[in-house]
């Protein structure tokens, strides 16, 4: 019973060809692995391990959702099924969206160990590390938005601090303390996994319930448009809130809550943090902390974050039948993308801003990073959502935590192009020359497709065939 | 300023395909100004597409349609189109007097406040008015959507299944609402009731195809004995199929 439910879950929730091909890479990254010569821990990898980790935890807490139909709600849970193998199952499709990833991008670490025993030690712990991950998803969602935060906030300070030599952390099993890391992590996952778990065991009771919950919540303050130009009131929306919507993981999880957050807020926060960032640039702390690296390595972070989420988050927002039937598509889209990079601004800007600082001050990395986070990042993160777009990757959300449907091939194949513009930006790190072209032809490029009105014509038409009204 | 009689839309030859699958197939028919049609037809006969080539969110493959005279997406007919989607969902994350404002705003219309403040009456939308829309039961979220359809004083309203999930007493409102519109309008339904009571005439699609195109009265006259208009509508369109 619990292989047919299993197989059922999985393939209700991912189609065949997907499921495929991560079956394919998943093996080529074994195989390539395993033949591949050890090059072993080096400091370069152990910022990798310690970055990428924090980066799915954050996004895992922040952003996890459950991998649950509306037809779940409705058939699924209420047939008479055992709790354990409807936990399970629902964990493995959680496994297979979100903590999947953790196996293509920290697979090289395998070479890291010179030895048989530590060989399959690790294997273990990406295994157990990509288990945690998908448990923090299943998690955060009985958590409250600050009690995700602070969470989040905790463990990335704990993971952090493996760069400062602390040899028990989560991510230690790839800086080069195996034995401490591996028990720790193992430690974590005795904690995590069962709660998640149970969390899936008993979803009608937990998430679901919140879920549902008829009671409306009011706002405190609202948004006033009155009075304003049409397109005035486009910039009012996407200026004063970032929503949080849709799906954000790299293989496909989806967290949909219909949350706002004040852009002030963001703004004053993520300044708060640029200021910490940029005293700790100056301190003494800095040889420590090895600034330059983490000047390399933060813009490509925020790229990522930032380019995965707006591609997708854009438009599965979006109600056609109210914006397109209202005014020109390409006018309401090319103002609404305007705003939206705006916005990103709110997050990133601050750092571009410090970056700058740090440069002015002989950090010359900083150039290249400002160039990224003002210029390369936001230009580029409309070309992402043209391309999502463009390529019908994308899911209008139309329930409240709810997988707005099956995920397809494309859905993932979308992240190459997508990726290769992380790559642009990572280039342009390297090198002040290349990211000032990038940045100029990437503008210019993003420029001159919001300029086009046939093209947003086009996405309006392409995003209402696919379902979008 | 259009009169009475003069076609506010007219459809030509209207072929529609979503890869191979044909969803109107040269389709032909004209909706005269003041005059209210009932859209009828089976489970993806093509009455949903029909309504979004008609406001312009769907581009025809072949043949042409002009409301009042003008392209369907142009901003001309953008201006005197209301339309309302079957499950419509307004912005889940702007509350109800946002969506109400923010909808009224993009839509240039004169006294943001006064119309948002009109339908919060008339829908009985007023104690929502600050709740988070993704919040709200299925019943109040129509009933906003309605009031979007509508927030512009359109002079062409295109609906489909406009009483889903609406309580009786909200139902016999919005009929009244309806009524008292000086508007042409098309609803699409699968509820002969709803067609009767808000229409007069009714084009039946089945398969991508017109397959009948009259009065309501026409339609009652093709009940056979104690047949029910629900059983003529059926072998009308079993007949076409």
């Amino acid at each position: 019973m619990l292989a047919k439910l299993v197989r059922f879950v999985l393939l209700t929730r991912f189609s065949k060809p997907l499921l495929g091909v991560i079956a394919f890479f998943l093996a080529y990254d074994i195989v390539i692995r395993a033949l591949t010569n050890s090059p072993g821990f080096s400091t370069g990898f152990s910022y990798y391990a310690v970055g990428a980790t924090i980066f799915f935890i954050t996004v895992s807490l922040l952003f996890g959702g459950l991998f649950i139909l509306k037809s779940d709600r409705d058939y699924l849970l209420t047939l008479p099924l055992k709790r354990r193998d409807l936990s399970i199952s629902l964990f493995t499709a959680q496994f297979v969206g979100s903590g999947i990833t953790i196996l293509f991008l920290f697979g090289f670490y395998l070479g890291g160990a010179r030895t048989l025993e530590a060989t399959a030690v690790l294997i273990a712990d990406l295994a157990i590390l990509a288990a945690v991950v998908t448990a923090l998803g299943v998690v955060s969602n009985i958590l409250s938005t600050w009690l995700r935060a602070g969470l989040a906030v905790i463990l990335g300070l704990w993971c952090f601090s493996s760069i400062l030599g602390n040899p028990f952390t989560p991510v230690s099993p790839f800086t080069g303390d195996l034995l401490y890391g591996s028990i720790v992590l193992f430690g974590l996952a005795v904690v995590i996994v069962p709660v998640a778990l149970r969390e899936l065991a008993y979803l009608e009771l937990g998430s679901m319930r919140s879920m549902l919950r008829a009671t409306s919540s009011q706002y405190k303050r609202t948004m006033s448009f009155s009075g304003r130009s049409p397109v005035r009131a486009i910039y009012s929306y996407h200026l004063s809130f970032l929503e949080l919507v849709a799906r954000v993981n790299l293989a496909g999880s989806t967290s949909y809550r219909a949350t706002r957050v004040r852009t002030s807020t963001v703004l004053i926060i993520s300044s708060a943090l640029a200021a910490v960032y940029l005293s700790l640039g100056l301190s003494a702390f800095a040889d420590l902390l090895s600034t330059r690296p983490v000047v390399l390595i933060l813009p490509i972070l925020m790229g990522v974050i930032t380019l995965v989420l707006m591609s997708q988050a854009t438009f599965s927002n979006e109600r056609g039948w109210l914006a397109f039937t209202a005014m020109d598509p390409a006018v309401y889209l090319r103002h609404l993308l305007l705003s939206r990079a705006v916005s990103t601004l709110a997050i990133i800007g601050p750092f571009g801003i410090v970056n700058s600082v740090l440069a002015f001050l002989g950090v010359s990395e900083g150039v290249n990073s400002s160039i990224v986070l003002l210029i390369t990042v936001p230009s580029a993160s409309i070309l992402a959502t043209y391309l999502v777009a463009r390529m019908g990757a994308v899911q209008q959300v139309k329930e409240e935590g709810m997988m707005p449907g099956q995920f397809d091939l494309k859905q993932f194949l979308v992240i190459i192009p997508i990726y290769i513009m992380v790559a642009l930006i990572a280039v342009s790190e390297i090198s002040l020359i290349g990211s000032i072209i990038i940045a100029t032809v990437v503008g210019i490029l993003a420029l001159l497709m919001m300029a086009s009105k046939s093209v947003w014509r086009g996405i309006a038409y392409r995003l209402t065939e696919r379902g979008f009204v | 300023m259009t009169s009475f009689g003069q076609a506010c839309i007219e459809v030509q030859f209207v072929t529609k395909s979503y890869g191979k699958t044909v969803a109107l197939d040269d389709v032909s028919f004209t909706i005269p100004c003041g005059e209210r049609f009932a859209l009828l037809g089976p489970n993806g006969a093509g009455k949903s597409t029909t309504l979004r080539l008609l406001v312009g969110l769907l581009k025809p493959d072949t043949g042409t349609i002009k409301i009042n005279g003008h392209e369907p997406f142009s901003p001309e007919a953008k201006s005197i189109l209301g339309y309302l989607p079957e499950d419509a969902t307004p912005y889940r994350t702007l509350s109800v007097r946002e969506n109400l404002e923010y909808i009224a705003a993009l839509r240039g219309v004169g006294d943001v406040r006064e119309a948002t403040e009109r339908f919060l009456d008339d829908l009985s939308l007023r104690e929502y008015e600050r709740a988070k829309v993704g919040k709200l039961s299925r019943g109040n979220v129509q009933k906003l959507s309605i009031a979007l359809a509508l927030i512009h004083k359109p002079r062409i309203v295109l609906l489909d299944e406009p009483l889903n999930y609406l309580d009786i007493p909200t139902q016999e409102r919005v009929f009244k609402m309806l009524k008292s519109l000086d508007s042409t309008q098309i609803v699409s339904t699968h509820i002969m009731s709803i067609a009767t009571r808000l229409t007069e005439k009714a084009i039946m699609i089945s398969r991508g195809k017109i397959v009948w195109n009259g009065t309501i009265d026409t339609l009652k006259g093709l009940e056979r004995g104690e047949e029910p208009i629900e059983s003529v509508v059926a072998r009308l369109m079993t007949n076409a199929g």
